[in-house]
């Protein structure tokens, strides 16, 4: 029965970590979905851009493992931008467009990675240790990537509620002209949240690949889960962790006792394909 | 509505499909796969045309339509030993019944939402559904699919597609010229105000969204007799799913003889650059589809109907 209780402890707390990961990468969706009104399909293959940016830096260039981080996050964020005003700018009203776009993007960066990468898995291993808790032990890498993953939730709340930006980019949301007349330059307020979206991708990609393996495909799985988050958080950031969370903590619980460990993904999928056509009919 | 046979699109069609039955006779055997899988491809066109070019409610997930015809007939082909031209007919039978009921029983959920739901939704449903055949039993050993060699040879294989890809193109123009056609296009143009006309809506793109699933479980069908094996990878792979789409976007939405064309230059630049720069031929494909879609949204039965304008 002891054994019981730790398990049933260990993916709970498991869970949480990965929920908050989660959280982190709908987020990130969310902000484009809520502020561009776009589906950003390449949300998930920049996480993975990101996360093979650091790969790159610290194995191929040798750049120590802080400041690699830093520079991933800035190329990321370059790239967001360069995204946004050569591609997004032009069709950021029509939605047909928009998915079109962003789904080339998926296969370019997926494949692009794929050839110079090959499809090996990668990891980086930061080699920080680990921490016991009694029932099991956990990497210190773990703890760090939840860390980043609520800190950055909080931060991205609190920019959108406090700062000047965050308050022009929920008056963009809201009404675009209402605010284009109110002297809000609304162009550039998507540019960055294009490239706020891509940091936060980036840094999810980062918790990412310290705490678990990546192959260059697998951004079209992380833009479904991150889809998820989004549809049901409804554009509330902090309500978008609990969202995550409780993903998180579904799948591993469910992978842990009910439900061969194959199918984990496929969680997702089943909650998004019933909240899709259960909460959002009859909604464009 | 009275229509002609002298439509430029069903005449380009008929040519090269005429054009395509007497690829055989010059017997290079390396130009009758390719015309084997430019056909395939046009097919795949077809089908995504059908639904999305004409309704432009995008599509994400044809390739589930794929890989449920190519697992009917693995299950012909393994359970139901029967010669060579009664197994084929049969799988393209059973392709046919179990996607065309997929895609009328998936109405219900998905027809109900639009754009990104849409989208989304049918990405899912194709990767839950790889995730499921690539984990059950329905196949013996797992992520290889083997197929029983069937006995054919390339030329049967060749006609037998020609004809299909001659039905559908067929069927295709048929619909666009057919009430339901004119429908859908007004769908796709202004779905609300198609509505108020009196058009019934739901039905109408339910009704082109079982023809186009059964399109593609038709390739999905012919697929394991040509390459004789598979892998779960191969039929519900992503690569599916974007096939269609960039056909049916190359050659221009909603275009009979668009398909022709997209597939045409997908299958000369997938030949010329899958060998010279592997999995960046996707990158340049991937882009294609965003220059294609940002300069000339009509395709390359766009630009050719332009010309042949200008010319006039």
């Amino acid at each position: 029965m002891a054994l019981e209780i730790s398990q049933i402890i260990t993916s709970l707390f498991f869970g949480f970590i990965e929920g908050s990961l989660y959280g982190l990468l709908g987020v990130g969706l969310s902000l484009a979905l809520g502020v561009m009104k776009i589906v950003n399909l390449a949300h998930g293959p920049l996480a993975v851009l990101g996360a093979y940016m650091l790969f790159f830096l610290i194995y191929s260039l040798g750049i120590s493992v802080p400041l690699s981080f830093l520079l991933s996050l800035a190329i990321l964020a370059t790239i967001g931008l360069i995204i946004y005003w050569g591609l997004i700018n032009r069709i950021v009203t029509n939605e047909p467009s928009t998915l079109i776009v962003t789904y080339g993007l998926e296969i370019i960066i997926g494949n692009m990675l794929l050839s110079i990468f090959t499809g090996a898995t990668r990891t980086v291993d930061l080699k920080l240790g680990s921490l016991n808790l009694g029932y099991f032990s956990v990497g210190l890498n773990r703890i760090l990537a939840l860390l980043i993953a609520l800190a950055s939730i909080l931060a991205i709340d609190f920019m959108s509620k406090k700062t000047f930006f965050g308050i022009a980019m929920r008056a963009t949301a809201d009404d675009k002209d209402a605010a284009e007349l109110m002297g809000i330059d609304t162009t550039k307020v998507y540019a960055l949240s294009y490239s706020i979206c891509a940091l936060l991708a980036c840094l999810f990609g980062l918790c990412y690949i310290t705490t678990h393996s990546i192959t260059p495909l697998i951004g079209g799985l992380f833009t479904l889960k991150a889809f998820v988050v989004a549809v049901l958080c409804g554009g509330n950031l902090i309500l978008a962790l609990a969202i995550g969370l409780l993903l998180g903590l579904s799948e591993i619980l469910l992978t842990s006792f009910l439900i061969p460990s194959p199918y984990q993904n496929s969680v997702a999928f089943v909650i998004l394909l019933v909240a899709l056509t259960t909460l959002r009919r009859k909604r464009r | 509505m009275r229509t002609t046979f002298l439509d430029p699109e069903l005449v380009t069609s008929i040519t090269i499909i005429i054009i395509s039955a007497l690829i055989p006779a010059i017997q290079n055997t390396w130009l009758t796969s390719a015309f084997l899988f430019f056909m395939l491809l046009t097919i795949m066109g077809h089908s995504w045309n059908l639904f999305s070019g004409l309704t432009r409610i995008i599509s994400f997930g044809h390739g589930a339509f794929f890989g449920l015809g190519a697992y009917a007939t693995f299950i012909v082909v393994r359970d139901l030993s029967q010669p060579f031209p009664f197994s084929f007919i049969l799988s393209l039978i059973m392709a046919s019944a179990i996607c065309g009921s997929a895609a009328f029983l998936l109405s219900y959920p998905f027809l109900a939402l639009r754009g990104l739901s849409f989208a989304i939704c049918t990405l899912a449903f194709t990767e839950f559904l790889a995730i499921v055949f690539a984990n059950t039993q329905i196949i013996e050993r797992g992520h290889e699919v083997a197929f029983i060699q069937p006995q054919t040879d390339i030329i049967a294989n060749y006609y037998l597609t020609l004809l299909i890809l001659f039905l559908v193109t067929m069927v295709f123009w048929r619909v666009k010229h057919s009430k339901l056609g004119l429908a859908l296009i007004a769908i796709g143009e202004n779905e609300a105000a198609a509505e108020s006309l009196g058009v019934d809506v739901f039905s109408s793109i339910r009704s082109s969204y079982v023809i186009s699933a059964i399109c593609m479980g038709l390739v999905g069908a012919l697929y394991p007799y040509i390459l004789l094996s598979a892998t779960v990878e191969t039929l519900f792979g992503i690569e599916r799913s974007l096939i269609p789409l960039v056909v049916g976007l190359l050659g221009g939405p909603g275009s009979i003889a668009g398909s022709f064309m997209g597939a045409l230059v997908f299958q000369i630049l997938a030949e010329a650059l899958r060998t010279t720069l592997g999995y960046l031929h996707l990158v340049v494909l991937g882009s294609l589809v965003i220059l294609i879609h940002l300069l000339e949204p009509s395709g390359i039965f766009g630009i050719v109907s332009k010309l042949v304008k200008k010319t006039k």
